[in-house]
């Protein structure tokens, strides 16, 4: 699958803080195109290696390449500038309450002072919502917004599309439809995904590859065996049975 | 009743100017409010401690200028500024004096409510600025004030009823005012009625004001 350069590109990156290294010594290659989980307890170092993926943090030692430029390199403007290139998926969704569906879709576009009203309406549909564009985040459900804040984060065709803890928030059933549509953002647009979860199962339904942190260390990195998740689990019941039943 | 309708008659013209004075006072600190208070409350939150935009030195000096205020008896406050008034107005005198030290009051007092409004919208609405390349102005305009619009109109509204409370104190200066008249000519002059009649007319403009705080601030509220 990797065709061209790397999306991002860690080389012996660490990042302490003060006496403790969140990151230790990590090398990595994400490739264009693919879809890499990223694993590991808390305090493993998942949410450090996120902010470096998006420019918002730089290593103390080593370099990373994103997006063909070195982030630690560029002026706060460059930064900016960069960030916009790469779209964010939160777990508390993080959209704008007083904002309906629609703007909050619009606005990376607002941002870069440009706007497109047909390609928003277009990711409004292709994740399911263009019967709610003019209604406001709190009158969806916890998927919804999800799905809005994906919308969102594919509206600036983003060169990388990190993930954190995207589906933690959400019920089972709910965060099926959640990977499908983070899997389908590749399959449709290329789009290169980083998703960083506690959830195996999440892992195991869309990753090509699992990258394994444990204490800042980067443990192991392994290609997936596909699971379709929750697919051998129908009901609600089921599934419960599945992973609670003796 | 009768005696008390008749005295409210009789002095109708003076409460009418008297209201208008007040109205005068608290339409100008309102707008310095919004004008100066508001990029000064925005600065404190930006610049504090761990802020978006931490610089210390700017926060300190901001900080330092709203807790000094605030914590000024208005009173004294209105005579520490009689130097500065007369440069600026080249009179201490008048309603339009009067408003000079109301101004310094309701830019602190909003500040302060508007740094308090920022730091309770979810941590979040930052984070999605930042990743999506905000720059400060437009962390500002289209994440900081969005979010908090609801609380900062209500917020508005406190400072507003606030601002007429201080507001009476500036008799001493000649602003006039309700608070002056009612002193004035209700209490100096043994016309109790007048004065408790006053006193309701204040009451029920503030109710007002305040209903009227909270229907718009419910009203842009979408949360």
């Amino acid at each position: 699958m990797p065709t061209s350069d790397p999306v991002a590109s860690l080389e012996h990156v660490t990042v302490s803080y003060g006496t403790t290294r969140a990151l230790d010594d990590v090398s990595l290659d994400i490739a264009s195109g693919e879809i890499i989980g990223v694993i590991g307890e808390s305090g493993a170092g998942k949410s450090t290696l996120l902010r470096l993926l998006d420019a918002v943090e730089h290593p103390s030692a080593g370099s990373i390449r994103l997006l063909g430029t070195d982030p630690a390199a560029l002026a706060t403007r460059e930064l900016r500038a960069l960030r916009r290139r790469i779209g964010m998926v939160f777990q508390g969704f993080n959209l704008l309450s007083n904002r309906t569906v629609r703007q909050n879709v619009a606005l990376p576009l607002t941002l870069q002072r440009t706007n497109d009203p047909q390609l928003v309406d277009s990711l409004l549909d292709y994740v399911g919502l263009a019967d709610r564009a003019h209604r406001y985040p709190a009158q969806l459900s916890g998927g919804q917004q999800q799905r809005v804040a994906i919308a969102r984060a594919l509206v600036t065709r983003p060169g990388l599309l990190l993930a954190d803890e995207p589906t933690s928030a959400l019920d089972t059933r709910t965060t099926e439809g959640i990977l499908q549509l983070l899997a389908d953002a590749r399959r449709d647009f290329g789009t290169t995904v980083v998703l960083v979860t506690h959830e195996l199962e999440a892992v195991g339904a869309i990753c090509d590859r699992v990258a394994v942190l444990e204490q800042g260390v980067l443990r192991s990195v392994f290609p997936v065996a596909r699971t379709d998740y929750g697919r051998e689990h129908a009901s609600y019941l089921e599934h419960a049975q599945r992973v609670l039943g003796a | 009743m009768n005696d008390l309708l008749a005295s409210l008659a009789a002095n109708a013209d003076q409460i009418g100017i008297a209201l208008a004075e007040t109205g005068y006072m608290l339409a100008f600190s309102l707008v310095a409010a919004v004008a100066i208070g508001l990029p000064l409350g925005v600065t404190i939150f930006l610049t504090r401690p761990g802020g978006a935009l931490e610089r210390k030195p700017i926060w300190r000096i901001a900080n330092l200028y709203v807790s000094v205020i605030r914590s000024f008896p208005f009173l004294l406050l209105v005579v520490f500024l009689i130097p500065l008034t007369r440069a600026l107005y080249g009179t201490t005198f008048g309603t339009e004096a009067a408003t000079f030290p109301l101004c310094f009051v309701g830019v602190a007092i909003y500040a302060r409510l508007v740094e308090q409004i920022l730091l309770e919208i979810p941590p979040g609405v930052l984070q999605a600025a930042r990743s999506m390349g905000a720059d400060v102005r437009q962390t500002v305009m289209h994440f900081l004030l969005v979010e908090g619009r609801s609380g900062l109109v209500y917020a508005l509204t406190s400072a507003a009823i606030s601002l007429i409370s201080y507001s009476t104190v500036l008799g001493i200066v000649g602003g006039g005012g309700i608070g002056d008249f009612a002193l004035r000519f209700g209490y100096q002059e043994y016309d109790y009625p007048l004065m408790y009649s006053i006193i309701a007319i204040v009451i029920i403009g503030v109710l007002l004001l305040q209903t009227v705080g909270e229907r718009v601030s419910s009203a842009l509220d979408k949360r």
